[in-house]
């Protein structure tokens, strides 16, 4: 489970997100919805203990204080972040990465051919070609084929928390159903707990969420099932923010 | 491609449309002759190393040099003679100590150079020197060098980067950067649940590989 009470971030004494608070259970997915600039990205970066932040609060994981956890740490611990722009890093290929990220986590079970075996497999229903697997990671990739890089990772790395930030940018529409389709799978077999950010209807309509959050002026200001996306696919955010207003009135 | 391993014990050699993959220099000084298509990987250089490249007409040359210096001065000479062509790829790990001079003589008429070093820090300090010259009475050359150093530790590096040219029909191109490990990078291989340290070496051997074109050479870089 996880618990984020009372989170004030900030850059270069700009507050980005002040007291924000969200918990997110076991096998739950929720979706964090808001206007550009609203500090989305920045919880996904936070979450995994990006220390360009300055931050307060608490952020407790499976009863862990991840303020306690490097980078390393908390990607040890189960969690994961596909980002829209995923880094480039030519000259090292991804069965390199992932087979020290395999043994670093203490999960080489696999020998070579097992682990090839696997790779193949995924390949396979992610729709892209084995040569992948000896690829450098996300180098010379189109959009849409870095994002199914990712999830490559993903299912090679299983993890128990997954963070998805904008992981529809830059996608086709087949690109998009192959991706959310993926998930969804990776879902259905190991429960993990999701965190989407997007803004995104078709994504949410594959991949239907448990929560709806909005986040605005540095915090959570609404919350809602998926009848709220759709709200906010319909008449925008201000719109659904406005409803809050009115209710409260 | 099949490459033969040779181990070169003479002062002169002779390559001539063959592939080989040099695994020792045993002399401070050699001199390469090249002759229609060579592609070479050079693994190593003697510490202190002299060694000059004739290009011959027509002469297509791809090297890549994979060195790991340790108080090192190497010295690269490279004459490049009518409508040759040249692709050389250094890269390096550093520590201590070092010095890299590569210096291209275009003698002839059309030819093109390109020229791409790159230099990974392991506590030590690198004073690269690349010169390009281009004779007089000279035409239709084309020449390219970049250089690349990737700092650890904040040591000293001094890049010389020089283009004598001496008339108007030629293309010439140098760039030269140092700068430190990416840490997007850094944090995205942390975020797969890969060690600071060994994300470091990571990024760094992808940084040398990059730039070798011989899958012989990408190998060694480990």
């Amino acid at each position: 489970m996880l618990c984020i009470k009372n989170l004030t971030v900030k850059v270069l004494d700009k507050f980005i997100l002040k007291n924000f608070n969200l918990e997110i259970n076991e096998g739950e997915i929720h979706v964090l919805m808001g206007p550009n600039g609203a500090g989305k990205s920045t919880i996904s970066r936070v979450l995994m203990r990006d220390d360009t932040y300055d931050v307060k609060g608490i952020i407790v994981y499976n009863d862990k204080n991840l303020f306690e956890m490097s980078t390393t740490d908390v990607a040890r611990e189960g969690l994961f972040l596909i980002n829209q722009n995923p880094s480039e890093i030519a000259g090292v290929t991804n069965a390199e990465m992932l087979r020290t990220s395999l043994v670093d986590m203490g999960k080489n079970e696999l020998n070579i051919l097992e682990f090839n075996r696997k790779m193949k497999e995924i390949c396979s229903n992610l729709n892209i070609p084995d040569s992948f697997i000896h690829r450098d990671i996300n180098y010379n990739m189109s959009g849409g084929e870095k994002k199914k890089n990712e999830l490559l990772h993903l299912w090679m790395l299983e993890p128990k928390f997954i963070i998805l930030d904008e992981i529809d940018s830059g996608l086709d529409v087949d690109a998009l159903k192959l991706v959310a389709n993926s998930i969804l799978d990776y879902y259905q077999k190991f429960k993990p707990s999701i965190l989407i950010i997007t803004h995104q209807k078709c994504l949410l309509d594959i991949i239907k969420p448990d929560y709806v959050h909005i986040l605005d002026n540095k915090k959570i200001i609404k919350s809602g099932d998926y009848q709220l996306a759709l709200e906010i696919f319909k008449n925008g955010f201000r719109a659904s923010i406005m409803s809050e207003s009115d209710d409260n009135e | 491609m099949i490459m033969n391993r040779i181990i070169v014990e003479q002062k002169e050699l002779k390559l001539n449309d063959q592939d080989v993959i040099i695994e020792k220099i045993l002399k401070e000084n050699l001199i390469l002759h090249i002759y229609g298509k060579v592609n070479c990987g050079v693994l190593n250089l003697p510490k202190v190393s002299n060694i000059e490249i004739y290009l011959h007409d027509k002469a297509i040359f791809n090297i890549d040099l994979f060195v790991q210096l340790d108080n090192s001065n190497n010295k690269i000479n490279i004459y490049s003679a009518f409508q040759s062509n040249l692709n050389l790829s250094y890269a390096c790990n550093y520590k201590n100590e070092n010095i890299l001079e590569i210096k291209n003589h275009i003698t002839d008429n059309e030819t093109k150079t390109n020229i791409l070093v790159k230099a990974v820090e392991n506590k030590g300090t690198i004073e690269i020197k690349a010169e390009g010259l281009v004779l007089k009475n000279t035409y239709s050359n084309i020449f390219n060098e970049s250089i690349k150093v990737l700092v650890n530790y904040n040591n000293s590096v001094k890049i010389k980067p020089n283009l004598i040219i001496n008339n108007n029909e030629v293309i010439a191109n140098h760039n030269a950067t140092i700068s430190n490990i990416s840490e997007k990078d850094l944090f995205y291989l942390m975020s797969k649940g890969i060690k600071e340290e060994m994300a470091i070496q990571l990024i760094k051997l992808g940084f040398l590989r990059e730039v070798l074109n011989l899958d012989e050479l990408r190998a060694e870089v480990k």
